[in-house]
């Protein structure tokens, strides 16, 4: 992790070192040359100096003691400089040889005479070297003779380090020392933004979007942080719009009320939406990554979504499911592929058609009801008119009897008709409303006043109950033929001197009318349907009353429209209750 | 050689499940034509017993033929067994909802004596013990289905009660003695149907423990 920091460091510190070393060996050679040309100089002008002074000496000396004083003036001269002197004469013979008792090791060196002034170097063993020069000397005898002046050469490596000192090297090495902290330091520096860039990479991968780096650094590092963090917003920015469009479509999955299924290319559920569990009915069971066939033990579905696999294309059917309850449901499946392309998944689309096909069926038995019940009068006129034509009109009386039967015939299918037109345009809403206000009791007595006929044939009683100070918003002509419909149908199925009730309670918001009879009853099995069209408890019975099977029907479609509920309680030959509950004024959101 | 054991014994498993899922419909349908008199469905179910009985040879060919070649044991050989032997109750069950279309369809023009409670109530029951059983065989639930041979207590209760009540109506008046007798059938088949679900249970206790144990005592 720290590897580009360390390498810059060793790395830095690697050259430093190098040319640190080179410059040295540099500075200790050059320093070891100029320091041995010295010496050479040196010992060339001193061999030039001795050879005079043993030409001056010689020459001014007798031979015998001018030896001695030759020797005793080397002999100081080695004290002093710490070489060698060989004095040898002409034909090679030695005639003194001095050397300084400090450096014993130069008598070692053989004395080789060689040409006026040339010097030549000579390496002993352990790095030792020594010089020697020779310079041709005049003795007093006037023959020629040769000094050789023998010097020690500093050691090479004593030389360097005399040029450095261990100082020096301790010296070299705190400063490289030093420098390695600076440079490491100066690294670290470097470095520093690029971790950081390194740490917010690592979060973006870990999903941490959003996260910035201090804009650190110069140059190209400054733009690597910006781009960093440009890539970084620009990321957060786009994974928040995924997320926002994926929550988005995960709430209109959930919430659809379409089923929404996806299966893998091998059947298997991927996702089911809660519109889909409910469908099929699927609440208890954990079907996610479970084969079609385990997860909806539909052997249709299963059949549909296996010929979809096979042939990859989409498919579309009407499915019954009976358990736990029936539905119809509208089932599309879609093949999906991906860019090979090869099947991805498949797309299971169902809707609940059970209430549309009950509707259909509910319409479709109401054509047939009143096609069916239109044409029993329509029949029966055409009979009497016939056998009219037929010659009864011949006879008086039989052809007034048979014109009262076409007349009354007619007039309910006129009823009928009406009956029809009327529930069409009250379950169209087509029906304007007259809301007013309504006295109650009045309504009472009017509507008293129109069955009192048929009461009254039949020895009934008839009561009507009500607080006079009761009063209703509503609509005047439907609320009474609600109540007529409702006394009517009681008068019809109460036997005679039966009793019948109307009562209106006043039950704080509402009002509820309450029609008692002690007449038939309506059978158990029944009750529920009698709200139904041409829906008839005694078929032969109350299509001879001259109902039109619709009475009911269209009382409980006004109760609705005027916004209230109607209900029946009834036992059979007990009697019938119904109970109609309106609200006292009018809603105005309705 | 081991996947692709596991790849004909998970396909015979699918087709065991869809072969409930038919009779399952077929026992729903069936009920539905008797309640309804809907002579079109009756039609529908007895129609189709031919394919659940096809089904039904299918899976006991698979479950010969990986025995044959495979040698199972243990377990495996278990399961296989279960899957033959349920798949046989299924289609004895496929059979009973026949019989209920049938029934149905012989009384579809008469008028109900009174309108069915006990009848579509024993159906719910043995309908819902079915449907358990096949979630008790996919999780490998003993417990569940133990529990739900339990319920065949209930549909005997109800049995007794249709027997009891037909047995009175038909009595009562010889106009109903066909009527009866179809609604003695329909419970009857009912209440076979119960047993063989019962059965079904024993099975997965049987697959999940090895041993054969009897729920309906």
């Amino acid at each position: 992790m720290k590897s580009l920091r360390l390498r810059l460091t060793v790395g830095v510190l690697g050259i430093v070192a190098v040319s640190f070393v080179a410059f040295f060996l540099y500075e200790a050679v050059l320093t070891a040359r100029t320091v041995e040309q010295e010496a050479r100089r040196h010992l060339f002008r001193e061999s030039a100096l001795i050879a005079d002074a043993l030409t001056a000496l010689y020459a001014g000396a007798a031979s015998a003691s001018g030896a001695d004083a030759v020797r005793a003036m080397l002999v100081r001269f080695a004290r002093s400089t710490g070489e060698r002197y060989v004095v040898l004469s002409g034909d090679g013979r030695i005639l003194a040889d001095v050397v300084s008792s400090a450096d014993p090791e130069l008598r070692r060196v053989d004395p080789a005479p060689a040409p006026d002034g040339v010097i030549t170097v000579t390496a002993a063993e352990e790095g030792s070297r020594y010089a020697q020069v020779s310079r041709s000397v005049r003795f007093a005898d006037g023959s020629a003779g040769t000094v050789v002046v023998i010097a020690a050469l500093s050691r090479r490596t004593d030389l360097i380090t005399g040029a450095w000192g261990l100082g020096g090297l301790f010296g070299g090495l705190a400063v490289l020392g030093l420098l390695s902290l600076l440079i490491f330091h100066v690294a670290k520096e470097l470095t520093r933004p690029l971790v950081r860039v390194a740490e917010v990479a690592r979060q973006i991968s870990r999903q941490h979007y959003g996260v910035t780096v201090d804009v650190q650094g110069y140059g190209e590092l400054a733009e690597l942080t910006e781009a960093i963090n440009a890539m970084s917003a620009s990321l957060a920015q786009q994974v928040k719009r995924i997320r926002d469009n994926e929550k988005r479509l995960s709430d209109i999955l959930t919430n659809m009320t379409s089923g929404v299924v996806l299966l893998d290319p091998r059947g298997r559920v991927l996702f089911a939406n809660r519109a889909a569990l409910a469908l099929f009915s699927l609440g208890g069971r954990a079907i996610t990554g479970r084969h079609h066939v385990e997860a909806f033990r539909l052997f249709e579905l299963s059949q549909l979504v296996e010929l979809v696999r096979e042939s990859k294309a989409a498919a579309r059917r009407e499915l019954i499911v009976y358990f736990p309850e029936e539905r119809v449901l509208d089932v599309h499946l879609v093949p999906l592929f991906d860019d090979a392309p090869r099947l991805d998944a498949i797309l299971l689309v169902a809707h609940d058609i059970t209430d549309i096909r009950r509707l259909e069926r509910i319409r479709s038995e109401f054509v047939a009801n009143a096609s069916h019940e239109l044409k029993t009068p329509v029949t029966s006129i055409q009979g009497f008119a016939e056998t009219l034509l037929d010659g009864a009109l011949d006879e008086a009386e039989e052809a007034r009897r048979f014109v009262e039967i076409i007349y009354h015939e007619s007039e309910r299918l006129k009823r009928l008709i009406q009956d029809i037109l009327d529930l069409s345009r009250i379950e169209g809403r087509r029906l304007p409303l007259d809301y007013r206000d309504v006295h109650i009791q009045s309504l009472f007595e009017d509507i008293l006043l129109q069955v009192e006929k048929e009461r009254s044939r039949k020895s009934m009683v008839l009561t009507a109950e009500v607080d006079p100070r009761l009063h209703i918003e509503s609509d005047y002509d439907r609320l009474k033929q609600i109540l007529l419909n409702l006394v009517v149908n009681a008068v019809q199925y109460t036997p005679e001197g039966g009793r019948i009730a109307l009562r209106a309670e006043d039950e704080g918001e509402d009002v509820v009318f309450v029609v008692q009879d002690n007449g038939i009853g309506i059978p158990k099995r029944d009750l529920d349907r009698i709200f139904e069209r041409f829906y008839r408890v005694d078929k032969a019975r109350s299509r001879n009353s001259g109902g039109t099977g619709l009475g009911l029907s269209i009382v409980r479609h006004l109760v609705e429209l005027l916004g209230g509920e109607i209900r029946v309680e009834s036992t059979e030959g007990v009697g019938s209750t119904f109970y109609v509950r309106l609200p006292k004024a009018r809603d105005e959101a309705l | 050689m081991r996947a692709r054991f596991d790849e004909q014994l998970d396909e015979l498993h699918q087709k065991l499940i869809q072969m409930a899922s038919r009779v399952g419909a077929a026992i729903d349908k069936s009920l539905k034509a008797l309640v309804e008199q809907d002579g079109a469905i009756a039609e529908a179910v007895i129609r189709e017993d031919p394919e659940i009985n096809a089904l039904e040879i299918e899976i006991e060919q698979g479950c010969l033929t990986l025995i044959a070649l495979q040698n199972p044991v243990g377990a495996d050989l278990r399961r296989i067994a279960t899957i033959l032997k349920v798949s046989n109750d299924l289609e004895r069950i496929g059979d009973h909802a026949v019989s209920i279309a049938k029934s149905a369809g012989r009384i579809l023009s008469e008028a109900y004596v009174k309108p069915l409670v006990d009848t579509p109530k024993m159906g719910a029951v043995v309908r819902r013990m079915l449907s358990e059983a096949v979630d008790a065989y996919i999780a490998g639930d003993t417990d569940r289905a133990q529990a739900i041979a339990q319920e065949d207590d209930e549909v005997d209760a109800l049995y007794k009660a249709i027997v009891t009540d037909a047995v009175k109506i038909m009595t009562s008046d010889e106009r109903w003695v066909n009527q009866g007798t179809q609604f003695l059938f329909v419970a009857r088949s009912l209440e076979r149907i119960g047993d063989y679900v019962t059965n079904i249970c024993e099975w997965i206790y049987y697959m999940k423990t090895g041993e054969i144990r009897e729920f309906n005592d």
